[in-house]
């Protein structure tokens, strides 16, 4: 095969066999390959009512036939499981240059079953493939355990790993690559934890073949000159600021979440800003394998109270520690960031959590006196210190570790957690940007933005804009951004540069730039309607888990803070996010029923029965 | 007079060194005046609040409006 290496790693942590398996052409195309992959194996194999903490749960590592192939931003690989978060699939997704050593190892993934007895660490070096004693490496970082692994097989090796709150089981521990790539959503950390394995070391040899080389550099000839241009007549926002750049937008549109999600926009937006993040601490720009953006931020603080250097913050990071903290300390954001990547945490969920026992303490439903420690808004350093006792399960951290449904529900109050389906939400008020509600609510892995983005639409005018306080016509270009981002997902590229450069204007963003590269680089002769209908695919077959999980619209939710309450003052003053009615539209776009199931025929469609 | 402040790419059309200005429009002038003494080419569509809210270039300055120009950014 060309694009796909045409190969999967099995491997059984209970029993220690390992096994090569052919990826079935055929499976290859419906579902691509990464994300789509994923829930490929996962429907099969997966019970959905299982602990995802047991052995029966899988956790599958899949990249896409465009990792390796030096198309635009195809870095990425893609994390799939059952959440212990949210009892849904996880379908967590990081850059770097991990995946691209995957594929170069000669494998589109692999498939983790059963569980260790013992710490353990996967090598795969030219073709060996071992499972090795990680003893040495349990209760160590992220950074340690890298460079201790890169000193004891390769140091031109790729490591992925946990840190201490993958082990601790944290319900929201991410896995680390490069250092501070993160697959950093839903818990895929706890999951590896569960199974005992502390690591995956990739080094691979081999390349990654293209059908038709002379097909596929000069379409990304003419896609890069086009990209340059454009960057030279406007500077990109994500090169300059990276993503922190995005405060801007939100601040000025109202939709910057602050203190828990109930303003819309935060005083002290200009010390947290990507511009400020740029000036006082930025060393360079850091970009993933074949990316031209470079959002990636290597950063150093020397404030002494929050000294340290990494990468980071993304804006999703500095609206859950900043605004929704109300903490205008950029360099305490930047220090708990720092604390995320190294003991292994998701920094949206982190954050989120702390807002959020922010306000169980400001109402009086939580005391300081459990908490262990004063907790007021804007406190930097209590989030600092946050962190890391929740990545350690240490006192009060031990609860923080649970995620802020499980957290506010133990107070008695569950609608303080701003969620859906026991995920916190990244920084897009739905009050003020109608259509990311929607999204947030049908996202399979709960609330994210990156499973179906029409904030580009809302927010960014990207495609073309619309307007962000109408909440008709939302279903429509929700679903359409939500089947981009699975083909996006699945073949292995960048959200950041796919929707701007490789798909269409229309409200419908056909990808017809993927396409190009996916049958330059794999020889199959894809047409649009078929990718299309395999990013549907992808997406039902999702549903269908969620479904058999115990799912259904219920689950299809928001606060009622975003339903319910208007917003207090900003420019969105005055707004609820009108969900229910979204549904409607969205279930009918789908083809599911009125309480969100895919109807038989809308299976049977896709090939899914 | 109406004080202008600019952020990202929409620094280029400022002096070296300087974040914003103050400026003294004539009555009724719109953001596509300001633009055009700030020498903005028409084909560059900034991102426009005033006061706090995003507006139209064709929205009428008012003695005392706070202007905040940005380049579109995108991402999360």
């Amino acid at each position: 095969m060309d694009g796909w290496m045409g190969k999967m790693l099995r491997v059984d942590l209970g029993s220690g066999e390992i096994r090569d398996e052919i990826l079935d052409p055929q499976v290859a195309k419906d579902y691509i390959g990464g994300r789509g992959i994923g829930i490929y194996y996962l429907s099969r194999e997966v019970d959905p009512a299982c602990d995802p903490l047991s052995p029966e749960n899988v956790l599958v590592m899949a990249a896409g036939p465009l990792t390796g192939t030096g198309a635009p931003t195809g870095a990425r690989y893609m994390v799939m499981t059952k959440s212990p978060l949210t009892g849904a699939i996880t379908c967590s997704n990081a850059g770097g240059r991990f995946p691209t050593e995957l594929k170069r190892s000669g494998y589109d993934g692999i498939v983790f079953s059963g569980r260790s007895q013992h710490p353990v660490y996967l090598y795969i070096d030219a073709g060996q493939v071992a499972l090795r004693d990680a003893a040495h490496l349990w209760g160590q970082t992220t950074h340690e355990t890298t460079d201790r692994l890169l000193a004891e097989t390769d140091p031109k090796a790729r490591v992925a790993c946990i840190g201490p709150a993958g082990e601790q089981l944290v319900r929201f521990a991410a896995i680390m690559n490069d250092k501070d790539r993160a697959a950093g959503r839903s818990g895929v950390g706890a999951v590896m934890g569960s199974k005992n394995l502390k690591a995956v070391v990739v080094r691979g040899q081999g390349r990654v073949s293209l059908a038709d080389p002379a097909r596929f550099k000069g379409f990304n000839t003419q896609i890069l000159d086009k990209f340059k241009a454009a960057a030279r007549e406007t500077p990109l926002g994500l090169t300059i600021n990276g993503t922190a750049g995005v405060v801007l937008t939100t601040q000025h549109l109202g939709v910057l979440p602050t203190k828990n999600w109930q303003q819309g926009t935060f005083d002290g937006w200009e010390n947290i800003h990507g511009e400020r993040l740029t000036e006082k601490y930025l060393v360079s720009n850091k970009a993933c394998y074949a990316c031209p953006i470079g959002c990636g931020r290597k950063t150093r603080v020397t404030d002494p109270d929050f000294a340290g250097e990494g990468e980071g913050p993304e804006y999703e990071t500095i609206y859950a520690m900043g605004s929704n903290c109300m903490i205008d300390n950029l360099a305490a954001v930047v220090k708990a960031n720092y604390l995320c990547n190294e003991l292994g945490l998701d920094t949206i969920t982190m954050g989120a959590t702390v807002a959020c026992a922010m306000e169980l303490v400001d109402r009086g439903y939580l005391s300081e006196k459990v908490v262990g420690r004063p907790l007021v808004w804007g406190d930097g350093e209590a989030l600092v210190e946050l962190t890391r006792m929740t990545a350690y399960r240490k006192g009060f951290g031990n609860r923080l570790a649970e995620g802020s449904y499980r957290l506010a529900e133990s107070c008695g109050h569950p609608e303080l957690a701003m969620v859906s389906k026991k995920q916190e939400f990244p920084g897009y008020e739905p009050r003020g940007a109608q259509a990311m509600g929607l999204a947030y609510a049908t996202s399979p892995i709960g609330g994210s933005h990156m499973r179906g983005d029409p904030a580009y639409f809302e927010l960014f005018g990207i495609p073309q804009p619309v307007d962000p306080h109408q909440w008709k016509g939302k279903a429509k270009i929700t679903k359409a951004f939500q089947d981009l981002s699975a083909v996006i997902d699945s073949a292995g590229l960048c959200i950041f540069f796919a929707v701007r450069n490789l798909a269409g204007k229309e409200l419908d963003v056909p990808p017809v730039g993927i396409l190009e590269y996916l049958n330059a680089a794999t020889g199959l002769d894809y047409t649009l309607e078929e990718l299309m209908r395999a990013g549907e695919r992808i997406i039902t077959a999702e549903r269908r888990f969620l479904v058999r999980a115990g799912m259904s619209r219920k689950d299809d939710s928001l606060p009622r803070r975003l339903t319910h309450e208007p917003m207090p003052s900003g420019p969105a003053q005055g707004m609820v996010c009108h969900l229910e009615e979204m549904l409607d539209e969205y279930y009918q776009e789908q083809e599911w029923t009125p309480e969100g199931i895919p109807t038989e025929n809308r299976l049977a469609s896709l090939g899914l029965t | 007079m109406v004080r202008v402040r600019c952020f990202t790419g929409m620094r280029r059309y400022l002096p070296d060194g300087r974040r914003g200005f103050e400026i003294e429009l004539a009555e009724g002038a719109d953001l596509r005046c300001l633009l055009d003494t700030m020498e903005v080419p028409p084909d560059i569509a900034p991102f426009i609040a005033v006061n706090g809210r995003k507006v139209a270039q064709d929205h009428r300055l008012r003695d005392g409006d706070e202007v905040v120009l940005f380049t579109h950014m995108e991402g999360g």
